[in-house]
């Protein structure tokens, strides 16, 4: 099963636009939504039934029990997140506290445990032919590479047959989307012409340079700044990254979406943009079997 | 004053509205808390006064001192140290701090030293002072430099300050808006806009903030987000335009109140909206909402840890959903994505098939 | 020489596991009497740091070669202190990797990935 990540480097560039709208072309099997601090994905994928849900546990956190504490601030001194808080009883913050266990070390009375925590939810649809991996992190927990392993773990465990996978990415560089790049074959990063666009594009390929894994371009609303969309290919060109097409702006697709559709579901010059888009990437993306071969 | 301008996801235009109402209100604070994607500078263009690189603590480990008992290795929750080969090996990208390490350490062999994660920047543009965070690729949290950005630019409080928060919900945004007095959030008038800007209204919600939402990128046509700030009665403070000319100058990093003065107005009016609405909110002397309880199931509950108050929010464990209102008009397709929403929104129902794999 | 194989199951007929660090099992391997074992990995499921706990696990059990597809940064760091060299597999099958291995045919493996930088500040 090849993988396909598409990445953005920063949200709202049309990351999901496009991968549901491969998805539907490349009427994929087996798909996934790494975005797990704000999952899009389920909103425009058609699935009937209700997904098996299954808690995330990130780090334990500490637990106080009050009866046990005698005051004697060590916990409090000794945390690095503050994550207590002095009084009577004592109180550990459970949103601050990253579970290193520090205070349950130096606390004298043994009042502090650590206690495994739900940090997200993870959410598997699935029938005969296909399945859709995703997840949400809980509001205020911090970022979660793990969860994203996880999100692609189970879609890789349910893939079956499945020749293609379409991994929707995180935003950012950081930990997230260092998880979700691991394992791929590909990455198709959808980049946006503005000035603060390319300084977000350069980001996201440095990071994902460092990766065993092809890496390729487009640029979504190319219209919208000409000047530097002309200046991404450009630059594409002088870093040796394959530049996939480029798609215009379009009202029709925030009315797809509206609709819960997918901007190949409905006849705009988007749709046909991504469709070639799609074709470029997949040519892409297979070829690589016979260069690994080769090499 | 504080604002801090959020949205549940990036490429909504929080930069665009914190930077343009940083813009006209005069003697102002601009703190770009995106330390991950910052962008805000790309616009202000500041002269640089200052540079202060951040660090955090990492051990290091005196090799004559460590009798390779392994403790420090069986500590770490992070698994942040590996001892082979008689010697001990540690991974300061997987650090987080915490200081149990040499704590623990029989020997003492162990000590710590900084790290440089990243800077901030302090500059000058026109009547802006324009604080940027720049989180070093390849690091994982920028929270010590927001931490550090929130308390350098909150020190003249006489100024406006205008916050631009990262993306999300997580714990980073958390701590961009714990000080602040107001919270605008922009959204998008999309379907993943409406779903992405309930996450924020659950997370100010949670901190009892008051808040108002801006709709950006408005195709003056009836949408989800209208639609949901009805449903929950939420105030629309603004609406900036879908417009070429506003969508070019800013992919630009243009400031767009600069060039045209119907954005000027555009933005001063919402500037004065939102003076107008802190001025009728009493300061938030808010006993923070702490989760303390500290027992798992309350920890939807809300946080502060600057406070000592304790309280379980219950009402603000799980967000009601959507109401059924207004939906009579909506075609077949909107009210299924209404219900998309609905299906995210609520909670796992008790007869749902749960576990497994 | 004892070597070690991140698996998917306990039994010689496993495939080879894609993830080094998320691998629920390691097969420990003695190719000159061919006896073998299987560890499990008790960093699979941690937050952070899985690489360097699953690599600190295999440099325990003192084999002299890990057969993996791939690597991550500090996972390499600890087997390079533990004088443990990496080969690439090449099939996802365990027997073929352990039959190409003795006649030397594997490559060493030389890109190691940056890793999952698996920490997350300020929550769990």
């Amino acid at each position: 099963m090849k993988q396909l990540l598409i990445l953005s480097g920063k949200g709202g560039t049309g990351k999901t636009t496009v991968a549901s709208a491969f998805i539907k072309l490349a009427k994929a099997k087996a798909y996934a939504d790494c975005d797990v601090d704000a999952p899009n994905l389920h909103l425009v994928t058609e699935w009937n039934q209700k997904p098996v849900r299954r808690d995330y546990y990130g780090l334990p956190v500490a637990e106080l029990t009050a009866e046990l504490c005698t005051s004697c601030d060590l916990c409090r001194q000794h945390c690095r997140f503050a994550a207590v808080s002095a009084g009577d009883p004592y109180l550990v913050d459970p949103y601050a506290c990253e579970g290193c266990g520090v205070c349950a070390y130096v606390c004298p009375t043994g009042a502090i445990e650590m206690v495994p925590a739900v940090a997200g939810d993870l959410k598997l649809y699935r029938d005969e032919e296909k399945v859709f991996s995703t997840a949400q992190l809980k509001m205020g927990s911090g970022t979660s590479g793990l969860l994203v392993t996880e999100v692609k773990n189970e879609m890789k465990t349910f893939a079956c047959d499945a020749s293609l996978a379409v991994i929707d990415g995180s935003p950012g560089i950081g930990c997230p989307v260092i998880a979700s790049l691991s394992g791929v074959d590909m990455v198709l990063i959808v980049a946006e012409p503005s000035i603060s666009g390319i300084s977000d594009m350069e980001r996201i390929i440095r990071t994902a340079e460092g990766f065993d894994t092809k890496i390729a371009v487009c640029t979504n609303k190319h219209n919208m700044n000409p000047t530097i969309s002309e200046k991404i290919e450009q630059y594409c060109e002088g870093e040796g990254l394959p530049f996939m097409g480029r798609i215009p702006f379009d009202p029709a697709a925030v009315k797809a979406v509206n609709d819960a559709q997918t901007i190949v579901d409905i006849d705009c010059p988007s749709g046909v943009a991504v469709t070639e888009i799609f074709e470029n990437t997949m040519a892409l993306l297979f070829n690589r079997v016979s260069s690994i071969a080769d090499g | 004053m504080k604002v801090a301008v959020l949205s549940g996801k990036g490429g909504t235009g929080k930069t665009l509205i914190s930077v343009n109402l940083a813009a006209v209100a005069g003697l102002s604070t601009y703190i770009d808390c995106d330390v991950e994607e910052p962008n805000g500078h790309l616009f202000f263009k500041p002269d640089i006064v200052r540079e202060e690189l951040i660090t955090v603590k990492i051990p290091q480990v005196d090799n004559e001192r460590c009798a390779g008992c392994r403790t420090c290795v069986q500590f770490c929750n992070y698994n942040a140290l590996a001892y082979v080969n008689n010697k001990l090996i540690i991974f300061d990208d997987v650090c987080h701090s915490c200081g149990g390490c040499v704590l623990v350490c029989p020997e003492s062999a162990l000590s710590e030293m900084d790290k440089v994660i990243g800077k901030i920047e302090i500059g000058v543009s026109g009547d802006v002072s324009v604080y940027t965070g720049i989180l070093n690729t390849g690091e994982a949290t920028g929270i010590p430099i927001i931490n550090r950005l929130l308390e350098e630019g909150s020190l003249d409080e006489n100024k406006s300050i205008l916050i631009d928060c990262p993306p999300g919900s997580a714990c980073i945004v958390m701590e961009s808006i714990k000080d602040a007095d107001y919270c605008v959030l922009v959204a998008e008038p999309t379907l993943f806009g409406a779903h992405n800007l309930n996450m924020v209204y659950e997370l100010v919600k949670l901190f009892e903030k008051p808040f108002g939402v801006v709709l950006n990128k408005d195709l003056n046509e009836e949408n989800p987000v209208d639609q949901f700030c009805a449903d929950k009665g939420i105030e629309i403070l603004g609406r900036i335009p879908f417009d070429h000319t506003l969508a070019s100058l800013n992919s630009n990093a243009e400031i767009v109140v600069y060039k045209k003065e119907e954005y000027r107005e555009k933005f001063v009016s919402l500037f004065e909206t939102i003076m107008e609405k802190m001025q009728g909110e009493t300061p938030s002397d808010e006993p923070n909402i702490v989760s303390l309880m500290a027992k798992r199931q309350c920890c939807e509950g809300a946080v502060n840890k600057q406070r000592d108050v304790q309280r379980c929010p219950e009402e603000a464990r799980r967000s009601p959903v959507p109401s059924e209102s207004g939906n009579d008009t909506a075609s077949g397709q909107e009210r299924m994505c209404v219900d998309a929403l609905r299906d995210e929104q609520s909670d796992v129902s008790p007869g749902e098939e749960r576990g497994a794999s | 020489m004892k070597i070690a194989i991140p698996t998917d199951s306990q039994s010689m007929e496993s495939t080879v596991c894609a993830s080094f660090g998320r691998a629920p099992y390691f097969l420990i391997y003695d190719t000159e009497t061919k006896d073998y074992a299987f560890v499990a990995n008790t960093a699979a499921s941690g937050t952070g740091g899985a690489g360097i706990m699953a690599a600190q696990i295999v440099a325990d059990q003192k084999v002299s070669a890990l057969l993996t597809p791939r690597c991550g940064q500090n996972a390499a760091d600890v087997f390079q202190s533990a004088d443990i060299k990496l080969y690439r597999t090449n099939t996802d099958s365990v027997k073929d990797n352990i039959e190409a291995f003795v006649k030397g045919e594997l490559p060493l493996l030389a890109d190691f990935h940056a890793g999952f930088h698996g920490r997350n500040r300020g929550g769990r």
